[in-house]
């Protein structure tokens, strides 16, 4: 038997006998049978629960494969209308969040100095009565900062902030908050549009990282394959104009770069053309108040910028003009400076002279259900806020602070002086499961559990064809000592007491979140009981109507002033532009407590398990920088220290980062691995949003001594096929 | 009723069906976004190399994307591919395994019997796609990762080559539940795990026995070739090449 | 003198593989049942089909051990009089499950499925043997490859390596 030739070979390798039983380690010794049976339950056969995925706040549909109480896979929801069955690298890795093996068992606080690092476990009663002894002691001074949840739980974390004077903040570092203000500032919608790629012929995107982590990542991959190869006589075009070449403009037809934060001349220089030749799909009159914004800048002028050619201009004007159904996006590296939401209203005016408004293969928003629960998503607090916030907590008119899955410590520069809220707090508490950068400097950790354990909902209005209604629910029994925060804060309401109590009356979370579907949820004719309503829509993983009236959009414009970008350092200095870009798989920093995602290689690159530093081959000639050197970039406000690699689609100005490495905290996988280019950014921020500007800080680059190992995937491959097969004649 | 009389069952002859599993990989969907990458490695218990093993060139993906840089600034272009086994019909791996370990099934997989491999690694050596990956060590998880690992796949231990099998336990499970109907597998019905999640749509999976498939009908395409085809193997890959404007 | 190593760490090997494919490795003393259970009774005696108590083997890969419920169904109305029962109902009373040891088991790398096995119309008894005579169950003789493929190629089951291995 095999056994016999495997054992031979170990013996003859000198291994010990003790090892030649194999395959025994995890073998059930022992047949222990239920208590009682659970009737949903056959050993042997999976049961699939559907939820939805909070890894990203795209809100997927997934379907959870689970076995004998232990969940196995995570698929998309066929039936969810956003995803389609679809789902992302991350959305598989929710399960490694779930068994991840430095999560918070149970309730903490703190021993010795705050940031330490010494917790004493603590029953949940001590935790509790703790949390709402500080409430008391520092009545009207809370402030809490929450991911951007929504639904149910948006409501509790409203109703009880509001009951104490407190300060909410719903933070999200790739929030796209630029996307968001541009968008209410040229349409006046809070929610944004559905992006119809699917039925566009021509897609001319600014920057937007659609195809990694932009808003909804995985339902535009679903458009995104329609758009190229989803109907038989047609092929979407797609050119994509951004200083580095993203995976996402790996996939476009064209990548033109560009100066950094210039993507607005060039939006204008397109619409000059389109209205000096008469190839505008609106009329003359509403023409009228848009002829000044795009006319300020000469074309001479704005290819002198932006560094593309007029004629490049004028193709891509041609283009838009002769496409049947045109659609123009702008976001991710395009809103990443101080001119960020002015570029996109440019965007925004262009796809109105573009005919895409309200257009099938154009920007579509659908009517806002009428509906008695809330279904306004909460609006994100801009890095500006947050520094508003810095002052509060300084002057002490703030100083109980709560996290709730936000990092700020982490994916805030240090420039903005976040770790002096955490120093002057009175007390902090933390509901994060991990010990992430910021948690590790609370006083008492009251540790959620993970989504895939716990109830909660979520109201999607944005880029979404028709508004949905996701339900999580929890698929599997809670490995720990943790308590779901809605349940947390609905006890705190009751202890609270007074008019919150009232305001709160539920015993649960759950029944709070009953309450609202009896409302969600309709009834139809013939009428059926609650329970049952309730029980498909868990079933489906939540409710959304089939279809949905679309809202019509004035073509009225407001008038925009563009101004050209401000940078912090002086070029003499430091002359190079900064882009740190959010990874593919680790995002703002998240996703790297998974082992799954460290060891993604990126698709560009394909390093894992680190940082580097991307230069422009000419560039990095000229500096005397070899890939694998050890390099620093320093900017006026902090430098770091990683492998360099060299990356032919950059701008020779530029150096770009991943972010998601440099945790200080975060568990065995992240700690201390790689650095956070975070560090090299100044308070700079978009005019409009006061989101932060990621690429407003100017950078020099030195070579170090030596060199510094990055893990690549393309170490291992001697002879990579595509390598070799464009070496016998290439692939197209 | 005891044993006994369960003796007097007829046994059920089940009409057999032959299939010959394929993939397109089409690359005018492909974005490389790597979710096939993760969903492969939660469907088939894929070890976690870690940062050591892995600058050693030791991280095992059954299914990777390949790139390819072209040009120079600006004029530069990047090539994307997703290599996984090709389950090649001449497969180079088979006729050099001494204990046929690597064989190929009737339904024209390209399979690799771990129980059986002792680790000489030829197989690996002679697949020009790289499509095998050897286990230097026994694969180890920190509690509680293993909670996740799918019982219908075998955990591969130190000393054995793995490589992509087409999800050949849901391939099983696809034919017994067609099985159990009396019929033939339908189209759509067995999707591996990186088709499953792939969102543009660029893998798809079937049998080719059945002219109506997808991939029989994809298979035709003008746009299809096979990676490096002068070599002979006959992949069950068929990749569609990506257009340009 | 390398040949003659080679033929002794081969010799080792070999008996240490037999050890292990015929079970023995395991010590009897693990098959000590924490109460001693009678197929005979239950299966042959009392005639119980062994489906209500392996009650999955029809719709999964396992067969299932009976939930302590099940047990308790019929044990409820049945006086504790041998020193086994008075056990079984020490252990239903305090909410504990009996920890079975288990005697069938298969390697890592074995599929098998009972649900497809019963379809093909095989009954327990092919496999298992007439436990309806035995008052202890002795673990498996030895659920060798072997022996799965004389049975696979008697009844022209598949033959491919992967329809068993996974």
């Amino acid at each position: 038997m095999d056994l016999y030739r495997r054992t031979l070979f170990k013996l003859l390798g000198l291994t010990a006998a003790g090892t030649a039983l194999p395959g025994c380690e995890r073998e059930v010794h022992n047949l222990v049978p239920y208590l009682l049976p659970d009737e949903d339950i056959v050993p042997g056969v999976a049961n699939w629960y559907a939820s939805t995925c909070q890894e990203c706040e795209a809100g997927c549909g997934i379907i959870v494969r689970v076995m004998e109480g232990r969940a196995k896979k995570i698929e998309g929801n066929p039936q969810h209308p956003l995803n389609e069955g679809k789902l992302c690298a991350r959305g598989h890795a929710a399960l490694q969040g779930l068994y991840n093996p430095d999560r918070i068992q149970g309730p903490l606080k703190r021993e010795g100095r705050r940031g330490e690092g010494r917790f004493r476990p603590i029953s949940w009663e001590e935790g509790l009565s703790e949390w709402v002894e500080q409430l008391h002691s520092h009545a009207r001074t809370s402030a809490m900062i929450t991911r951007p949840v929504t639904g149910t739980l948006a409501s509790l974390f409203t109703t009880v902030i509001n009951s104490i004077s407190g300060r909410l903040i719903f933070y999200e570092s790739t929030g796209e908050r630029t996307v968001k203000k541009a968008n209410y500032l040229s349409f006046n919608r809070r929610e944004l549009p559905y992006y119809d790629l699917a039925h566009s012929d021509y897609l001319l995107s600014f920057g937007t990282p659609f195809l990694e982590h932009w808003l909804s990542p995985v339902s535009f991959g679903v458009a995104y394959g329609k758009f190229r190869q989803g109907r038989p006589m047609a092929r979407g075009r797609f050119i994509q104009v951004e200083p580095r070449l993203s995976l996402t403009a790996a996939n476009a037809d064209r990548w033109i770069p560009i100066r950094p934060g210039t993507e607005g001349l060039l939006v204008m220089g397109i619409g000059q053309i389109l209205m000096r030749e008469g190839l505008t799909r609106l009329a003359s009159s509403q023409q009228a108040s848009l002829q000044r914004t795009f006319t300020s800048f000469s074309l001479d002028d704005i290819s002198a910028a932006t560094e593309v050619s007029p004629d490049v201009i004028t193709k891509l004007a041609h283009e838009l003009s002769s496409a049947n159904a045109p659609l123009i996006m702008g976001g991710g590296p395009a809103a990443a400076h101080t001119n960020g939401t002015e570029t996109l209203m440019l965007i925004n005016a262009l796809n109105m002279l573009i005919g895409a408004i309200g257009r099938r293969g154009g920007l579509q928003w659908a009517e806002p259900p009428d509906s008695p629960v809330e279904t306004v998503q909460p609006e994100l607090s801009s890095e500006q806020m947050l520094t508003a916030l810095v002052q509060e907590f300084e002057e002490g008119s703030r100083s109980l602070l709560h996290l709730y899955l936000a990092d700020p410590l982490f994916t805030l520069p240090p420039s903005l002086k976040f770790e002096r809220v955490l120093k002057q707090a009175g007390f902090i508490v933390s509901f994060s499961p991990f010990f992430d950068d910021s948690t590790s400097m609370a006083d008492l950790i009251l540790p959620d559990h993970h989504p895939l354990e716990s109830w909660k909902d979520h109201f999607q209005a944005d880029t979404i064809a028709v508004p949905s209604w996701n339900l999580s629910q929890p698929v599997v029994r809670p490995l720990y000592d943790t308590r779901a925060i809605g349940d947390v804060w609905v006890e705190a309401a009751h202890r609270l007491g007074g008019s919150l109590g009232e305001q709160v009356p539920w015993n649960t979370f759950q029944d709070m979140m009953k309450t609202r579907w009896e409302a969600v949820l309709p009834n139809h004719h013939p009428p059926l009981s609650f329970e049952t309503r309730w029980r498909n829509a868990l079933q489906q993983g939540g409710w959304w109507p089939v279809d949905v009236p679309r809202q019509q959009i004035s073509p009225d414009m407001p008038s925009i002033t563009y101004e050209l970008p401000e940078f912090l350092g002086n070029i003499s200095d430091f002359p190079f532009y900064c882009y740190p870009y959010p990874s593919l798989g680790l995002s703002d920093g998240r996703g790297a407590n998974r082992p799954w995602l460290q060891e993604l290689p990126d698709p560009l690159t394909t390093g894992m398990w680190g940082t580097w530093i991307e230069l422009n081959p000419t560039t990095a000639k000229a500096l005397g920088i070899n890939p694998g050197d050890q390099v620093r970039v320093t900017s006026e406000y902090g430098s770091i220290e990683a492998s360099a690699l060299l990356f032919p689609g950059l701008h020779p100005d530029m150096i770009a980062i991943p972010l998601g490495q440099g945790h200080r905290a975060y568990g065995r996988y992240a700690r201390g691995r790689g650095v956070n280019p975070m560090m090299l950014l100044g308070p700079k921020f978009d005019r409009q949003s006061g989101s932060l500007a990621t690429g407003g800080t100017r950078v020099r680059v030195e070579r170090l001594k030596g060199g510094s190992k990055l893990v690549m995937l393309d170490q291992s491959k001697q002879h990579p096929v595509l390598q070799r097969m464009q070496e016998m004649g290439g692939v197209s | 009723m005891s044993q006994d009389n369960q003796e007097a069952h007829e046994p059920s002859k089940q009409p057999t069906w032959s299939y010959k599993w394929e993939m397109v990989v089409d690359l005018d969907r492909c974005s490389g976004c790597e979710a096939c990458v993760v969903a492969c490695h939660a469907e088939n218990n894929i070890r976690i190399s870690g940062e050591e093993e892995a600058a050693q060139g030791r991280a095992i993906n059954w299914i990777r994307i390949e790139r390819y840089w072209e040009g120079e600034y600006p004029n530069v272009k990047v090539k994307f591919l997703p290599v996984m086994c090709q389950h090649c019909d001449e497969a180079p791996c088979e006729p050099v395994c001494p204990v046929y370990a690597s064989y190929h099934t009737p339904e024209g997989l390209n399979a690799q019997v771990y129980n059986r491999c002792v680790g000489v690694r030829y197989c690996g050596n002679n697949c020009p796609y790289v499509a095998r990956q050897f286990n230097w060590f026994d694969p180890h998880w920190e509690e509680p990762l293993a909670e996740q690992l799918n019982p219908d796949v075998s955990v591969r231990s130190g000393g054995v080559m793995e490589k992509c099998t087409f999800c050949v336990q849901r391939i099983r499970r696809g034919k017994e539940t067609a099985a159990k109907e009396g019929r033939r597998v339908r189209d759509g019905d067995i999707t591996p795990a990186c088709v499953q999640s792939c969102p543009t749509s660029a893998l798809i999976f079937g049998d080719r026995n059945d002219p109506d498939s997808r991939v029989s009908h994809l298979k035709k395409s003008e746009r299809g070739f096979h990676l490096l085809e002068s070599l002979g193997t006959h992949p069950s890959v068929t990749y569609l090449r990506r257009l340009s404007e | 003198m390398g040949v003659l190593l080679a033929f002794l760490a081969g010799g080792v090997a070999m008996g240490i593989g037999a050890l292990y494919s015929t079970g023995s490795a395991d010590l009897p003393v693990q098959d000590q049942q924490p109460l001693s259970f009678s197929h005979r009774l239950h299966a042959g005696t009392l005639n119980i089909n062994c489906q209500f108590c392996h009650r999955y083997a029809t719709q999964s890969l396992v067969a299932g051990v009976p939930s302590m419920a099940l047990c308790q169904t019929c044990h409820q109305s049945i006086k504790n009089t041998t020193p086994d029962l008075q056990k079984f109902q020490t252990f239903w009373n305090q909410n504990r499950p009996i920890r079975w040891v288990r005697l069938q088991r298969l390697p890592d790398h074995v599929y098998f499925t009972h649900e497809m096995h019963l379809l093909a119309g095989l009954s327990c008894t092919s496999c298992h043997g007439k436990v309806s005579r035995m008052s202890h169950t002795p673990r498996a003789p030895s659920y060798e490859m072997g022996w799965c493929l004389t049975c696979h190629q008697q009844r022209g089951a598949s033959q491919d390596c992967w329809t068993c291995h996974k």
